[in-house]
């Protein structure tokens, strides 16, 4: 059984014993059209805390899982998330079943859930996380989570792009816009043209990277928000109101935006697990 | 040229033992042993010299020359894919 199969088997499993899960990490990545390895199986569960400290024993009753090897791995949150040793790979690696109940990067389950959107994954429909929260599942202190970041960033803008036809469209697609391959076709396609599209994406806009792209196109717009830091905002009020709009200066400022939201989110996950490993 | 380039604007960083120095800033890093590989120098070397890019971004370099300078040129081949880098 390949791994897309054994995850569908497991999710099978879990929604037949009354668990509503959905896909994250490498394999909702995979399902989103990104070949690249994983090892592990990452899901999002809806259980309340009664069950969350039963985990080990609802899951040993699983036909999939029960009969086979099983270990609890060490967690830095255990009330959050919990991992699994459940088999052992062809090369000698462990098989790992990963659990998280509340994410610190994402929103309560029940709002994922909303947004969720379900593919036929190794042989079974199965629900995975909305692309736009897989990303910020990713946006960890973890190198490896950042590449996947990028891609996913260019699949997000191709699909709001593609999808776009009405004006309202079009202003979501400008205000979530975060790849440089996706700027380039909204340019080509003289969206940013039109004032009126961008003025309705400065409304909507909330994400530094969106407003680095935008900003050149409305540089009377108050800009700053919560999110990302204040570096960030800095320079999308300052500099980059002041270049000409899709010039090497813009672009360049993009990515010194995009650099500095990486850092700042990466040092905010490394605080929150260094605050998780302290209590 | 562009390890002459590069050594003017990595300033700060320590210099390398004369037998090891090459004149190129990353793979100095690299043969003083301060960085174990290419990716991890030049990924550190632009999270160090971010600053620099406004800087550069205000100044008077013609937007070919802004273009061409190394900094620049790191950050942008590093940075997010744009459509001709998928032709290459």
């Amino acid at each position: 059984m390949n791994a897309e199969a054994r995850l569908a088997a497991f999710y099978k499993a879990l929604g037949g014993a009354g668990f509503r899960c959905l896909v994250m990490g490498g394999h909702a990545v995979r399902s989103y059209g990104i070949d690249r390895s994983t090892l592990d199986y990452d899901l999002h569960l809806a259980l309340e805390p009664e069950r969350w400290v039963d985990l080990p024993r609802l899951l040993r009753r699983l036909p999939v899982i029960s009969g086979g090897p099983f270990a609890e791995a060490p967690s830095w949150r255990p009330d959050d998330f919990r991992r699994f040793v459940v088999g052992t790979l062809p090369d000698g690696r462990e098989e790992r079943l990963e659990f998280w109940r509340r994410n610190h990067l994402l929103a309560p389950f029940d709002e994922l859930w909303e947004r969720r959107e379900e593919a036929c994954y190794g042989g079974e429909t199965l629900a995975f996380l909305a692309i736009d929260d897989l990303i910020r599942s990713k946006e960890t202190e973890r190198e490896d989570d950042w590449r996947d970041v990028r891609l996913l960033e260019e699949i997000a803008d191709e699909r709001r792009l593609a999808g776009a036809q009405a004006s309202e469209g079009v202003a979501r697609a400008l205000a979530l816009l975060r790849s440089r391959r996706g700027f380039e076709r909204v340019v080509a396609v003289g969206w940013l043209s039109d004032a009126g599209n961008v003025g309705a994406a400065a409304q909507l806009a909330r994400h530094p990277l969106p407003w680095a792209f935008l900003a050149p196109y409305c540089p009377s717009t108050l800009a700053r928000h919560d999110t990302g830091p204040s570096a960030a905002w800095d320079i999308i009020d300052g500099a980059l109101r002041r270049v000409t709009p899709a010039s090497a200066r813009h672009l360049a400022l993009v990515e010194a935006v995009r650099r500095l939201y990486r850092q700042w989110a990466m040092t905010t996950d490394r605080a929150d697990k260094e605050r998780q490993a302290l209590d | 040229m562009l390890a002459g380039s590069r050594r003017r604007i990595i300033g700060e960083m320590p210099d390398p033992p004369p037998d090891v120095a090459t004149g190129d800033p990353i793979a100095d890093l690299l043969a003083a042993g301060v960085l174990s590989d290419v990716d991890e120098a030049e990924e550190a070397y632009l999270e160090q010299h971010l600053a620099e890019i406004v800087t550069l971004a205000e100044s008077s370099l013609s937007d070919e020359e802004f273009r061409r300078h190394p900094l620049v040129s790191l950050l942008m081949a590093r940075g997010s894919r744009g459509w001709e880098d998928s032709l290459r």
